[in-house]
């Protein structure tokens, strides 16, 4: 017994410079920092061409706007409530569409995957309408399901469908084939296969597809209320642009959809992080 | 209630010995492999052997003999085309609960730990969770692998995810296991040991084995019978018994007598005993193994 005992921590010995390489807190923050450093210099760099640019070329506001009129106008944007108002209205359709579109993805993946027939059917057609510009039919949707909720979250449910199907099925062909013939020498039923083996499997490459997909959903809401909105981050750029003409408002509005898209892809990064673990 | 069980005791004793059911029998057993251009290969023809409850067999054969096929079909995981496979007294027609598999790599789920892994078959099979983690835990002990039940497998040596393996296949406590090369991956050091353990636990359990390899010693060391298996198409050419008694403990693998029976293997796999052999194979670096 203790012969084996001291065996299993040989292997672990053996085991372990490979595995678990040690992170000190101050290696931590040099990583964070190599990280943060170049992003930072990037948006300086970014804003002082954006600057320059203003100045020499001599724009007024309307048409070219510098970057701190426009983080002014950010500002009172947020203060006056403006964003207050669209932010929320855009994020709900994003976060909508993208879970009805991320829902109908999967289930698309799955079916593809489980029959080569119908995959065979239906990608071509799948392939046709992820080519068709959105911005062709969203008027038409608008019109279809009125200017609500509704017309935004098809639309950013149309968008983000495909990447998601597409990488459903990718990773569901992908698995390994031995692990499930290990299910199957375990006597696996084939919805024990799929959620214990398949799914699990395919988990990186279908979270893959969502982070493109959360990306996609921000471009289908603006989209979607350009085409016919009372409200929202895409109907306040058609108004700043528009009836206002508000060129700073515009690109603060740019901004602020920007941030959304860079939140809602951290918040997906983390939410992968979190669902695999050191897995990768 | 015990007259019942007199009765059923007095009509045992009284009985002509009924010839015991083996685990595992195979007879006539053809597999052929479609290829997609049409061409057939047939990779086993005319197999047949049986194996006694407890019994260890080893399957030994030249690569591509379909001793692997072999294997997988006994464990219900490739249908055959001809012939008969029976588990105990049962025929075959998919994976058997009183078989456990043991594949050529370990073949555990990365996304689990290592306790998980081990709990898999328990939890497909619907054991509560509180259960499954105590037979999960004992079955670590038993290949001494409890220290890292919380670990990923990728964290692991090759050697340990197979012993991972090993008790993963023993979880549902499967009258019969089948060991599909499972030391293949490692070196021969490490191997040697692990054939000792696989010695000891047989010794504990007394489970019946079926074990493909293609190392003559491993084979005679392990096993109580060595099938030699032909070329493809394979069937069983010869039967060699080891030479060692049991229980056995690591210095057998010095036993001067499986040299004699190495060379009879040898002789049947087609070469003989003096050109084609290699007296290195035989050979055992002094005190590896004995120590172990």
């Amino acid at each position: 017994m203790t012969a084996m005992d001291r065996r299993a921590v040989d292997d672990r010995a053996l085991a372990a410079p490979a595995a678990t390489p040690t992170v000190t807190p101050r290696a931590r923050a040099r990583s964070q920092a190599r990280t943060i450093v170049p992003i930072a210099l990037a948006g300086v760099g970014f804003l002082a061409l954006w600057q320059l640019v203003v100045w020499f070329g001599g724009y007024p506001s309307y048409i070219l706007p510098g970057p701190a009129t426009v983080a002014a106008r950010f500002v009172t944007a947020w203060t006056d409530g403006t964003f207050g108002e669209h932010v929320p209205v855009t994020l709900v359709e994003v976060l909508l569409g993208f879970a009805a579109g991320a829902a109908v993805g999967l289930g698309a993946g799955l079916l593809l995957a489980r029959s080569r027939r119908v995959s065979l059917a239906l990608s071509p057609y799948l392939v046709a309408a992820q080519s068709t510009p959105i911005l062709a039919l969203a008027p038409l949707l608008a019109l279809w399901f009125g200017p609500g909720l509704v017309s935004k979250v098809v639309i950013c449910g149309l968008i983000v469908l495909f990447p998601v199907a597409v990488s459903t099925l990718v990773g569901l062909r992908t698995v390994d084939p031995r692990l499930l013939e290990l299910g199957r020498s375990l006597r696996a039923t084939s919805r024990q296969q799929l959620l214990g083996i398949e799914l699990p499997a395919a988990l990186p490459s279908i979270l893959g597809g969502m982070r493109i997909g959360i990306t996609l959903a921000v471009v289908g809401a603006i989209v979607a209320e350009w085409a016919g909105a009372d409200a929202g981050l895409g109907w306040l750029l058609n108004l700043a642009r528009g009836s206002l003409f508000d060129t700073p408002l515009l690109f603060a509005t740019l901004v602020a959809i920007a941030l959304l898209g860079v939140c809602l892809y951290g918040a997906m990064v983390a939410v992968e992080r979190r669902l695999l673990g050191d897995r990768a | 209630m015990a007259s019942a069980m007199d009765a059923t005791a007095s009509t045992g004793a009284a009985a002509p010995r009924v010839p015991a059911v083996p685990a595992v029998r195979v007879e006539g057993v053809r597999i052929a492999f479609e290829h997609p251009d049409g061409t057939s290969v047939t990779a086993v023809d005319g197999a047949g052997f049986e194996v006694a409850r407890g019994g260890v067999v080893a399957l030994i054969g030249p690569n591509g003999c379909g001793k692997s096929t072999l294997l997988r079909a006994i464990g219900g995981l490739l249908p055959i085309d001809a012939g008969r496979i029976e588990v105990e007294g049962r025929p075959v027609v998919g994976p058997d609960p009183a078989i456990g598999f043991v594949f050529q790599e370990p073949r555990l789920l990365p996304w689990r730990d290592v306790r998980d892994n081990v709990a898999f078959p328990l939890e497909l099979t619907g054991v509560p969770e509180g259960d499954r983690r105590e037979r999960a835990d004992e079955l670590l002990r038993v290949v001494a692998l409890e220290a890292v039940a919380g670990e990923r497998p990728h964290r692991l040596s090759g050697g340990m995810r197979q012993r991972v393996a090993i008790a993963r296949a023993l979880a549902l406590d499967p009258s019969i296991l089948l060991l599909d090369e499972p030391f293949s991956a490692l070196d021969a050091l490490t191997r040697e040991r692990f054939n000792v353990e696989l010695l000891k636990l047989w010794d504990r359990t007394g489970r019946t084995i079926v074990l493909v390899t293609h190392d003559i010693r491993e084979a005679l060391f392990l096993a109580d019978r060595v099938l030699v298996l032909s070329p493809r198409p394979g069937r069983v050419l010869a039967e060699v018994r080891s030479p060692l008694a049991r229980p056995r403990s690591a210095a057998d693998v010095e036993d001067p007598r499986l040299g004699t029976a190495a060379i009879e293997i040898r002789r049947h796999l087609g070469y003989s005993g003096e050109e084609g052999d290699r007296p290195s194979e035989l050979t055992t670096d002094p005190g590896v193994g004995a120590r172990a």
